[in-house]
């Protein structure tokens, strides 16, 4: 019986490829997919959980349905469906061309994380006391601005710290995007190891740019937690250390 | 504190023994050799008695799943079911993504490669070889032509979908460097071919690269949608690939597959799928 | 002022008003006491149509809450207009709930600017004369974590006063306040009476009811039991559930 534990891992290769084009084009792509696609879903799921609350019940159903739809369906075949699916259907020159497998993954990685995002955002205006809304009610506040102007802006305090754990999920999750033709940093780190079969330290690459994405926002993310627990006592936060660092005679918010 | 010490230590034995034990079992068996059922020649390094075959199988004549079942069809199956034959084994395809294949070949997920792979110089210098059939690229386009392609430099400026880690997808690469480094092709990659053609039915590519026999049959599927432009081009040997150590293996096969051309199996098997002109006897 | 007729108001099966009648002139303080469940925060919050009633008519001010009455058919009002009433109506709740995330002057001004479109340099210096005058001129910025349970409730009774009610609610405005911090809030709520404002004032503090009130009005199980000036209320209460339940808290 022979037993070979040889450990072939080449740390120059990490180096070599650590700024390659691929690669950097790659990340830029993750990083820019996922940006978007999570701005866009939680704007959809403030609207969407707005409505998700509200006395209407056309409002409650429509979301509801979303929610069910969205989350019940894998993002794999959401992907094949918007880009391949939509394509096919719509025989329509236009919208083909304005359809482009780029667009394709944002939106389908938008309306995805809508469907997330409502539920967190539902959780987050729920677990606001009702006295809130009956104070600005009686104050003359309409539903809508009620939502607005104090539910919401509370809510993020709770909305925050699970909005920050669904973008790194989507920074990783953006590799996916791969089924439909669009070159993220997974499937390039995957482009270059296929061709040079350095597998490890391809992966070792890829591990890293996603290890960097992700610290930056869980920075900002205690930045924004910070920045929400507005009125109260502000906990001292690294990005808050370097603000008052690095701007002189700036005053905190 | 020393209780938990004392379990960690013992669990974390318990672990390396048995990645230990599943090493030396799923490892090197050159002193051991295999189980061979039948009389026939003597066939090593196989478990079970069975062939295991990695390959992409959505590439439709050469190696594809029809559509509804779970058993895979085409010329590669039909000529390794014979080999499998001649050897007294058993056959068993194992469905792999392509750009993976070769690595997945190196670390032992299966004995031997046939997936439409092309013989090149960088993956000689990975795995070794036997040339079985000759097999050129094809243009696939909407039908009619509309972007009037003729030959492979006709594609600077266009959109080209292809299958990631194909030579098809080198060759677009090629061009890039070279004869369309003024007017760049947008190559747009897919795991799997269909995708690729879907891509081209949809709009969203203007041409898709594969083996020809490939784009034949695509064609042929595409209800008039799709048609080959022209004739294969840059035709160049498949291989069964097998790892570098597979040595006896190779040999095994490579007398199998003389015996199918002696005996017209080989010729047979081409002629069954159109493919006579793919010969390499 | 305010017109309450045969309000009936139920949650479920459980009948919370059972044919409230009130009026309330222009300027009168009402108290109303009573044991808890009795439906009285109920009725306050039909009074500003946070609930809505069952059967019944409120008016205020001479207009129908809640309700527009065309050809002798009673619609529903849309929201922006119920909102529109709300705002004519201060409310100052047991729990404060004031905002959290605005300071004390923030709280005051959101909703004439929001609401009223009140341009903010003139809702900030209403506010602050606010501020001051519920004794509270240096909190302009402080957060209501940031202040007693007294000074909230104050800055919540500014907060309803921006709004130019017409009617002033209070819904056990001292009941979650430390006893030593009631008097503050009283005492507020003493000079708002003495002002001229319409109040209806739920609470347990019955020397503020014989200083201010014009009327204590007592209820129990959703009814009115009974309704009378203070002097007569506390010494000679016609109904003996009156007098059972003043036996148990004075």
């Amino acid at each position: 019986m022979v037993l070979a534990i040889g450990i072939r891992f080449d740390p120059s290769v990490v180096w070599e490829f650590l700024f390659n084009g691929v690669i950097l084009r790659g990340a830029r792509e993750t990083i820019w997919i996922a940006l978007i696609a999570q701005t866009v879903g939680i704007l959809l799921g403030m609207v969407f959980a707005v409505m998700r609350v509200s006395r209407n019940p056309a409002a409650r159903g429509a979301s509801g349905f979303y929610v069910w739809f969205v989350r019940g369906t894998p993002v794999l075949l959401q992907l094949l469906l918007v880009s391949f699916g939509l394509r096919q259907m719509i025989d329509n020159e236009m919208f083909r061309e304005v359809l482009t497998r780029w667009r394709a993954a944002v939106i389908t990685f938008s309306v995805n994380e809508g469907a997330y995002m409502t539920e967190i955002v539902r959780a987050g205006i729920q677990s606001i006391p009702s006295g809130q809304m009956d104070a600005a009610r009686s104050l003359g506040m309409t539903n809508l601005q009620a939502m607005r102007r104090v539910i919401l802006p509370q809510a993020l305090r709770v909305i925050i710290p699970p909005t920050g754990n669904e973008f790194i999920a989507m920074l990783k999750n953006t590799s996916i995007a791969f089924a439909i033709g669009v070159l993220e940093l997974s499937s390039a780190a995957r482009r270059i190891y296929a061709d040079n079969f350095k597998v490890m330290e391809l992966l070792v690459v890829a591990a890293i740019w996603y290890l960097a994405m992700t610290t930056v926002f869980s920075l900002l993310q205690a930045e924004a937690e910070a920045w929400a627990s507005a009125g109260r006592e502000r906990p001292k936060t690294l990005g808050s250390l370097l603000v008052r660092a690095l701007v002189p005679g700036g005053r905190e918010r | 504190m020393k209780r938990w010490l004392r379990r960690s230590l013992f669990l974390a034995c318990v672990l390396l023994l048995a990645t230990f034990a599943a090493m030396a079992c799923g490892g090197e068996e050159e002193e051991e050799g295999g189980v061979t059922p039948g009389a026939g020649a003597a066939v090593p390094e196989l478990e079970d008695g069975t062939l295991q075959i990695l390959s992409d199988i959505a590439y439709a004549p050469i190696e594809f799943y029809e559509a509804g079942s779970n058993e895979a069809k085409g010329l590669d199956v039909d000529l390794a079911n014979a080999l499998g034959e001649k050897l007294d084994v058993k056959v068993e395809f194992i469905n792999t993504g392509f750009d993976g294949i070769i690595a997945a070949l190196q670390g032992e997920d299966g004995d031997v490669i046939m997936s439409s792979m092309t013989i090149t110089p960088d993956r000689e210098a990975e795995i070794d070889f036997i040339p079985y059939a000759d097999v050129g690229t094809g243009i696939l386009v909407k039908s009619g032509n509309p972007e009037d392609i003729a030959k492979l430099e006709d594609l600077c400026g266009l959109t080209v979908a292809v299958q990631e880690g194909t030579i098809q997808q080198d060759m677009l690469d090629d061009l890039n460097a070279d004869a369309c480094s003024d007017n760049k092709i947008d190559v747009v990659t897919f795991d799997q071919n269909p995708l690729a053609v879907e891509e081209l039915r949809v709009g969203g590519a203007d041409a898709v690269l594969a083996d020809f026999p490939v784009a034949l049959n695509d064609a042929n599927q595409s209800d008039g949608e799709l048609e080959v432009v022209g004739e294969q081009f840059d035709a160049a040997p498949y291989g069964i690939g097998l790892r570098k150590d597979s040595t006896e293996l190779k040999s095994a096969l490579e007398h199998a597959l003389k015996e199918m051309k002696d005996d017209g199996t080989y010729a047979s098997i081409l002629k069954d799928w159109g493919l006579e002109s793919a010969s390499l006897e | 002022m305010l017109r309450c007729e045969q309000v009936w108001k139920r949650f479920g099966k459980l009948e919370v008003l059972q044919g409230i009648d009130l009026e309330v002139s222009r300027g009168e303080v009402f108290v109303i006491v009573g044991p808890s469940g009795s439906g009285k925060s109920t009725l306050l919050r039909c009074i500003n149509h946070l609930e809505v009633i069952d059967k019944g008519r409120i008016y205020i001010d001479g207009e129908l809450l809640g309700y527009r009455e065309a050809d002798g058919v009673l619609k529903e009002q849309d929201e922006r207009s119920v909102a529109r009433t709300r705002a004519s109506i201060g409310i100052v709740f047991q729990q404060f709930n004031l905002f959290p995330h605005l300071s004390a002057l923030g709280n005051i001004i959101e909703a004439p600017v929001q609401v009223k479109k009140v341009p903010k340099a003139e809702a900030v210096k209403t506010g602050k004369e606010l501020l001051r005058k519920v004794g509270l001129g240096d909190k302009l910025d402080a957060y209501p974590s940031q202040l007693s349970g007294g000074q909230q409730q104050r800055v919540a009774i500014a907060r309803a006063l921006a709004m130019q009610p017409k009617l002033m609610l209070f819904d056990e405005p001292t009941s979650a306040l430390d006893p030593e911090l009631v008097g503050e809030v009283l005492d507020v709520m003493k000079n708002l009476a003495a002002e001229g404002m319409t109040m209806v004032v739920i609470t347990h503090e019955m020397g503020f009811a014989r200083e201010v009130a014009d009327r204590v009005v007592f209820m129990d199980e959703g009814r009115i039991v009974e309704s009378a000036p203070p002097e007569e209320f506390f010494q000679s209460p016609r109904e003996q559930r009156t007098r059972v339940f003043l036996s148990k808290i004075l």
